[in-house]
């Protein structure tokens, strides 16, 4: 209608439509080119100095393939965020910006869902570290017990790190099927937090030590100036801290050791089928657990080298374990999922906005709202219509 | 559904239908036969067609599948007109919470536009449809209707019913859910988590 278009800000419409251009790879002149369109035009729509039509916005969006429900909403929130990848060196730019994008978009969907149901995000951040001069382990392996013992676990193993993480940290996660070649992404912004966007690809315990990676990132240089750098050198000191950190998390040295010795004890030996137990005790990989018992020097450095040469997998015993992750099953951090279901619950979204919103699809998107049975409760579709 | 009429769907005017309800029908895996017996004009809006687009569909498109029905003439495809558009930027623009999703916000402006009735799943859009004075129907309220409950055979329609529950996962309201495991029995019933909890909704 005229007047919706009329009751809108035209620099907010505007910015909405060249954030939509530009992620949509056009430049101003292909876009008014391929719209038949005068490029001043588009200029003056795009700067909030003229409103647009809705013939126009229709062009726009079927161009840029973009949701008018989401250039129009209200309530649309816009993060600007700018990860720090934890990638390797060969990520290619355009995986890794679509990745970025992708947090971008998932930060500003969990924001505005969170405004519309009222369940702001509460946060539990720990003081900044300062990485002091020495040994780098040595103070990711303290200021990783630190943080167990303020989130109240001690040296017990960590079940699930992502709740953790986000239910007493307060960080916001997310996973989604990445490029293989990049592990996580972390930003933080004073107003949105500390965010992180994990590749669901990786295998969980692999995740799990990418989050942990995050969070050192958290605890140790958040505000440092954020930079997507992909030739940055994954052994910088601050990059050493946080992968550290993580495995001194995941697997702290004096349970490790604890352990190692209660089973030493009790076989008379250490074997791989201990390996394995270790690992499935400390939700870790086999290869994760075996580095670790090398590095604390509880056994030879190289052992897992050579197992694998020998053929050695936990995989199959993971299968029997039941641990295999379904490769198509949705993977939800659990606050996200209950903040979409709340507010489909409260018929604050539809299904398909749901679905634009966290980028999935909506049988994934059905699939979510199943588990938490958000017809159960309701009287959806029970008054008769005319 | 429709309180003067359940469950049979109103000839004289055409049936246009919302990106959910077409990805219930996709999944029942006989959409071409529904819409056979059907017998009626059955529309979706290019808006919500591109939704279904980006939803595959059991490794199969539902472009390939919506592009069958169309070429066969059993589902058509339209486009909003002017008119129509301006109601739509209405529907998505409105104030929260009453803003619409493209694909159901353009099923109910073609249906304003052209006097036909939305099928739509959900209760937002449902209710809006509504309070604008259109007559809403469902999916449930086409599995439900004589002319599909006359021309399937009650096994047949179960296993098609179930089929939409487990590969597209279809929503069932409480007040159906009775009527749902009644038709494919109660084990079967145990397996579709779309039916949420086995005792909600089914002792009413």
């Amino acid at each position: 209608m005229l007047n919706t278009l009329h009751q809108r800000d035209p620099l907010e419409i505007g910015d909405r439509l060249r954030t939509a251009r530009s992620r949509s790879g056009l430049t101003q002149e292909d876009a008014s080119q391929k719209l038949k369109m005068a490029r001043t035009t588009l200029v003056a729509i795009e700067k909030g100095q003229r409103r647009v039509r809705a013939d126009e916005l229709r062009r726009l969006a079927d161009l840029y393939n973009v949701s008018v429900n989401a250039l129009l909403r209200d309530s649309a929130v816009h993060a600007d965020l700018v990860p720090r990848f934890r990638a390797l060196s060969h990520t290619n730019e355009s995986a890794a910006l679509e990745a970025a994008q992708m947090l971008n978009d998932l930060v500003a969907a969990e924001v505005e869902l969170e405004q519309r149901v009222g369940l702001l995000l509460k946060t539990n951040y720990p003081q900044e570290y300062r990485i002091q001069s020495g040994d780098i382990r040595t103070q990711a392996e303290d200021v990783a017990l630190e943080m167990r013992h303020r989130l109240g676990i001690s040296i017990s193993p960590v079940v699930n790190v992502v709740s953790l993480l986000e239910l007493q940290v307060g960080m916001r996660v997310f996973i989604r099927r990445l490029n293989s070649s990049i592990s996580g992404l972390f930003a933080y912004d004073e107003e949105l937090g500390a965010c992180m966007l994990l590749n669901r690809n990786h295998p969980r315990e692999r995740r799990a030590l990418s989050a942990l990676h995050e969070f050192g990132h958290l605890v140790s240089a958040r505000k440092a100036p954020d930079m997507v750098d992909l030739k940055h050198d994954p052994q910088s000191r601050e990059d050493r801290f946080a992968s550290c950190f993580a495995i001194s998390f995941m697997m702290p040295a004096v349970a490790v050791r604890g352990k190692f010795q209660e089973m030493h004890q009790e076989s008379g030996r250490f074997s791989p089928r201990h390996l394995i137990l270790l690992a499935h005790y400390f939700n870790v990989s086999e290869e994760a657990m075996c580095r670790r018992l090398e590095e604390l020097g509880l056994i030879l450095n190289g052992m897992w080298d050579s197992l694998r040469d020998r053929g050695f997998s936990g995989k199959l015993v993971r299968q029997v374990m039941g641990e295999q992750e379904e490769q198509d099953e949705v993977v939800m951090p659990p606050r996200l999922w209950l903040l979409a279901a709340e507010a489909y619950h409260r018929a604050l979204f539809d299904e398909g906005q749901i679905a634009q919103m966290l980028c999935m699809n909506r049988i994934e998107v059905r699939t979510m709202l199943d588990t938490l049975d958000v017809e159960g409760n309701d009287d959806q579709q029970s008054t008769p219509s005319r | 559904m429709i309180s003067s009429q359940p469950h049979r769907a109103n000839n004289l005017h055409p049936l246009v239908i919302d990106a959910s309800v077409a990805i219930n029908l996709l999944g029942t895996g006989r959409p071409a036969d529904f819409l056979h017996i059907l017998g009626q004009r059955v529309i979706i809006e290019e808006t919500t067609y591109r939704e279904v687009d980006r939803n595959p569909f059991n490794g199969n498109s539902g472009h390939d599948s919506l592009d069958h029905l169309v070429s066969k003439g059993l589902l058509h495809l339209e486009r909003l007109s002017d008119e129509g558009y301006e109601l739509f930027l209405e529907l998505t623009g409105a104030s929260s919470p009453d803003d619409l999703g493209d694909g159901e916000a353009a099923t109910i402006a073609h249906s304003t536009i052209i006097g036909g009735i939305p099928l739509l799943d959900e209760k937002k859009g449902s209710r809006i449809a509504r309070e604008r004075g259109l007559t809403v129907m469902s999916t449930l309220d086409l599995f439900r209707s004589q002319r599909i409950l006359r021309a399937m055979r009650r096994d047949e329609l179960a296993d098609t019913v179930y089929a939409a529950l487990i590969k597209a996962r279809m929503r069932v309201p409480l007040e159906h859910r009775r009527w749902i495991v009644d038709l494919i029995g109660a084990g079967r019933a145990a397996s579709c988590s779309s039916l949420g909890s086995p005792f909600a909704g089914t002792d009413t």
